[in-house]
C-alpha cells in the first residue's frame, strides 16, 4: 500500500490521507475486512503526529469506510454503493468549490466558467 | 490521564520570570517546547524534575504534585538534558554498572543493543566521544530502563541532519506504545515539526500558544500581500509582520483573512519569528 | 546510593589511583626506615578528606548534579554517599596504617599488639571530624570553598600551637598530653571516636538539609 503525503499541497495531511485511503477502498485495493495500519504505525512511516492519523481514521470511520474493532484494530469497511455514490458527489463538489473560489480570485464572471465547464464537458463526452 | 500537568508556574529570577507558565502534555503523546535561547523552556524543565523550585504553581505527573511522587516516578523517566554530565573518565561498562544501582528496570541488554546501533566505541572513555556520541549515549541511558516518560531538553542542539534523523527514528519508536510521552524542548524546530502531536511556544518566560499542532498550523498562514492590503486586515488577523522593500508578509489566521488571498502553509519556524517579532 | 558510590569510585579510582600508589609507597618506606609512621598517617588523612572533595568537584566540573538528580535518588541518599565515601577511606586508612605498622613491627622483631591499631585509628578519626567539618561547607558553597575551609582548619590546626608557643609560651602539645596523661591513650581514642559519631550526625543532618534545599543549575 502506498500513502503518499505532500507538505507543500494546501490540503491538510489528514485529509490527504483520508482520501488517499478512501480512494483505495472504492476502487477495491484494500477489500472489506483488509486490516490498515495502525494510526501508531502509520504516523510513524509517515513521520507524521499520531493525531493526525486519528483524524484521518476518525473521518473514515464516520463516513463508513472503515470499522474499529476493539482490541484488534481497523479495518475497511464493505463497500456500499450508495456510499460510493455519495462520495463522488462530494469530491464533485468540492472540485466545483475550488473552481468557483479560483475563478473569483481570478475575476471570472458566472457565465465565463460556466462555459468553461461546458468546453471540458465536450471533451470528456459527458 | 495527563503525563504532564503544569499549571500557573512561576519562577522569579530578577531580570527573567517564569510567568504563570500552563502546559498539558497527554499520556501517548509528543509535545515540543519551543522558543528561542534563553525563553526559559530548560528552567521549566529543571523545574519539572525538582531541581528547582517554583515560586507559585503546580506541577502534576501522572496526576499527583511531583514532590509526592518523586524519587520513585524517576524510574519512570527518561532524563536527556542538555549538557552530558557523565564523568569523563567512565566508560559503557562502568556507566550500565552504575545505572543498574540506579534503575530497578535497568535491562543492560536493552542498553548495549543501542550503543551498538549507535556504534558507540565500548572501550572508550566518555571524554573521547564527539558531542553526538556523547548525546547518543544520553539518550541510550535514558530509553533503557523501561521509562515510559521521556524529557529532552535541547538534546539534539550540535547535531547534524543525518543524527537528528537517526534520533527521530527512535522516538517514533518510543512512542509506538501508547502509554509512552515524549517531552522535548528544542529550538531546532524542523524536527519537532515531524513528530510532535501538540506544542508549546515560550517566549521570554510566557506562553505564546500552547495547542495541537496541526490545528495550530491549519489555523495559522503566511500571507504575501501589498503593504496597503495588509492595512485592509482586521487587527485580529494579523499575529506578526516582516516588511521588506518590495511587500508584507504576515503571520495569519486564515479564518479572519478574506478569501482570495494568498496564504501559505507556515511552518514551526515561522510561527515562532513572526510571533516573536508580533511581540515587540 | 549505591549507584552514586560506584560512580564515585569508577571516577577516582582513574584519577587518584596512581599517585596515591605511589605515594603510599613512598610514605611506607620512609616509616620504615624511619620508624615513624605519623607521616604515613598523615597522608593518610589527606586522602580520606580529598576523596569526597575530589569526587565532589569531578562533579561539579561536569555538572553531574543535574542529571544525577533527575535519577530516582533522593537527595539524602546523595549526600549519605559522600559520608560513606570518607568512610570506607577511613576505614582503609586503618587497615592499611595498622599492615603497615605490623609489617614493619615483624621486620623490627617487635610483637604484634592491638596497640598497633591505636595510631591509625586515631588518625582515621581525626580525618573524620576534619571531614565532618568541611562536608557540609561543600554541599552549600560548592567545592572551592570546601576546600579552602578545609586548608584554613589544617592550618589553624598547625598554628594555634605555634601561636601559642610564640605568644604565651605555652606548650599546647604538653597541655594536651599533661590533660590526657592520666586517662591514658585508649579513653582518648574512645573520647575521639564519640566526638566521631556526634560530629557526623550532626553534620550528615546539616549537609542532607543544606542540599534539599539547594537548587541545582
Amino acid at each position: 500500500m502506498n500513502i503518499i503525503i505532500s507538505n507543500a499541497a494546501g490540503q491538510p495531511i489528514y485529509e490527504q490521507i483520508a482520501a488517499q485511503l478512501k480512494q483505495m477502498i472504492l476502487s477495491g485495493e484494500l477489500r472489506e475486512g483488509d486490516a490498515l495500519p495502525s494510526m501508531r504505525v502509520l504516523a510513524k512511516e509517515l513521520r507524521i503526529s499520531v493525531i493526525t492519523t486519528k483524524r484521518a481514521y476518525e473521518e473514515l470511520e464516520r463516513e463508513g469506510f472503515l470499522v474499529t474493532v476493539a482490541g484488534k484494530g481497523c479495518f475497511a469497511a464493505g463497500m456500499n454503493l450508495e456510499l460510493v455514490r455519495e462520495e463522488h458527489l462530494r469530491r464533485i463538489e468540492s472540485f466545483f468549490g475550488e473552481s468557483v473560489r479560483l475563478a473569483k480570485g481570478t475575476g471570472l464572471t458566472r457565465a465565463e466558467l460556466v462555459e468553461i465547464l461546458e468546453t471540458v464537458c465536450e471533451g470528456e463526452g459527458l | 490521564m495527563n503525563a504532564i500537568e503544569i499549571r500557573d508556574l512561576c519562577k522569579d529570577y530578577g531580570d527573567f520570570q517564569l510567568d504563570h507558565v500552563n502546559l498539558t502534555l497527554p499520556e501517548g503523546c509528543v509535545m515540543g517546547f519551543i522558543g528561542e535561547n534563553g525563553a526559559g523552556k530548560s528552567t521549566t524543565i529543571h523545574i519539572l524534575l525538582d531541581l528547582i523550585r517554583a515560586d507559585s504553581g503546580e506541577v502534576l505527573l501522572y496526576g499527583e504534585p511531583h514532590t509526592s511522587v518523586f524519587p520513585a516516578l524517576k524510574e519512570d523517566i527518561g532524563v536527556v538534558l542538555d549538557e552530558t554530565c557523565f564523568p569523563e573518565t567512565l566508560n559503557l561498562r562502568e556507566i550500565s554498572s552504575i545505572m543498574r544501582s540506579a534503575y530497578k528496570n535497568w535491562s543492560a541488554e536493552t542498553f548495549f543493543g543501542y550503543t551498538k546501533r549507535f556504534r558507540l566505541p565500548e572501550k572508550k572513555k566518555v571524554k573521547d566521544y564527539s558531542r553526538g556520541m556523547k548525546m547518543k549515549l544520553s539518550i541510550a541511558v535514558a530509553m533503557s530502563h523501561g521509562a515510559r516518560l521521556l524529557i529532552l531538553d535541547e538534546a539534539t542542539s550540535g547535531l547534524d541532519p543525518v543524527v537528528r534523523d537517526e534520533l527521530l527514528d527512535l522516538f517514533f519508536e518510543f512512542v509506538q506504545d501508547e502509554k509512552h510521552s515524549i517531552f522535548i524542548s528544542s529550538h531546532i524546530t524542523s524536527d519537532l515539526e515531524k513528530i510532535c502531536d501538540y506544542v508549546t511556544f515560550l517566549h521570554h518566560g510566557r506562553v505564546l500558544l500552547s495547542e495541537e499542532k496541526d490545528s495550530l498550523c491549519e489555523r495559522l498562514g503566511i500571507l504575501k500581500c501589498t503593504r496597503e492590503q495588509l492595512k485592509e486586515l482586521d487587527n485580529q488577523a494579523v499575529l506578526g509582520v516582516r516588511e521588506s522593500a518590495f511587500g508584507s508578509e504576515a503571520l495569519v489566521e486564515r479564518e479572519k483573512v478574506p478569501a482570495g488571498l494568498m496564504i501559505e502553509h507556515a511552518s514551526l519556524d515561522d510561527i515562532i519569528v513572526f510571533l516573536s517579532k508580533g511581540e515587540h | 546510593m549505591l549507584a552514586l558510590l560506584k560512580k564515585d569510585i569508577f571516577t577516582l579510582k582513574r584519577n587518584c589511583a596512581v599517585y596515591v600508589g605511589i605515594m603510599m609507597l613512598f610514605y611506607i618506606a620512609f616509616g620504615i626506615f624511619n620508624d615513624n609512621f605519623a607521616m604515613y598517617h598523615f597522608f593518610f588523612i589527606l586522602i580520606t578528606l580529598m576523596l569526597p572533595v575530589t569526587a565532589m568537584s569531578f562533579d561539579e566540573k561536569c555538572r553531574w548534579d543535574l542529571y544525577g538528580m533527575s535519577m530516582p535518588i533522593s537527595r539524602r541518599a546523595a549526600v549519605l554517599s559522600k559520608y560513606l565515601l570518607t568512610g570506607i577511606s577511613a576505614v582503609f586508612g586503618i587497615f592499611f596504617g595498622t599492615l603497615v605498622m605490623a609489617i614493619s613491627a615483624l621486620m623490627h622483631g617487635e610483637p604484634l599488639s592491638i596497640g598497633l591499631l591505636a595510631q591509625p585509628l586515631a588518625f582515621a578519626l581525626f580525618s573524620v571530624l576534619i571531614a565532618d567539618f568541611a562536608l557540609p561547607i561543600m554541599f552549600h558553597f560548592g567545592t572551592e570553598k570546601g576546600r579552602l575551609a578545609m586548608v584554613l582548619i589544617i592550618w589553624g590546626i598547625a598554628l594555634v600551637p605555634y601561636a601559642a608557643q610564640k605568644f604565651a609560651g605555652i606548650d599546647v602539645m604538653s597541655v594536651l598530653e599533661g590533660a590526657f596523661a592520666g586517662l591514658g591513650f585508649g579513653v582518648f581514642l574512645l573520647m575521639l571516636a564519640a566526638a566521631a559519631v556526634v560530629a557526623t550526625l550532626v553534620s550528615s543532618q546539616l549537609s542532607i538539609t543544606v542540599y534539599q534545599r539547594k537548587e541545582l543549575h
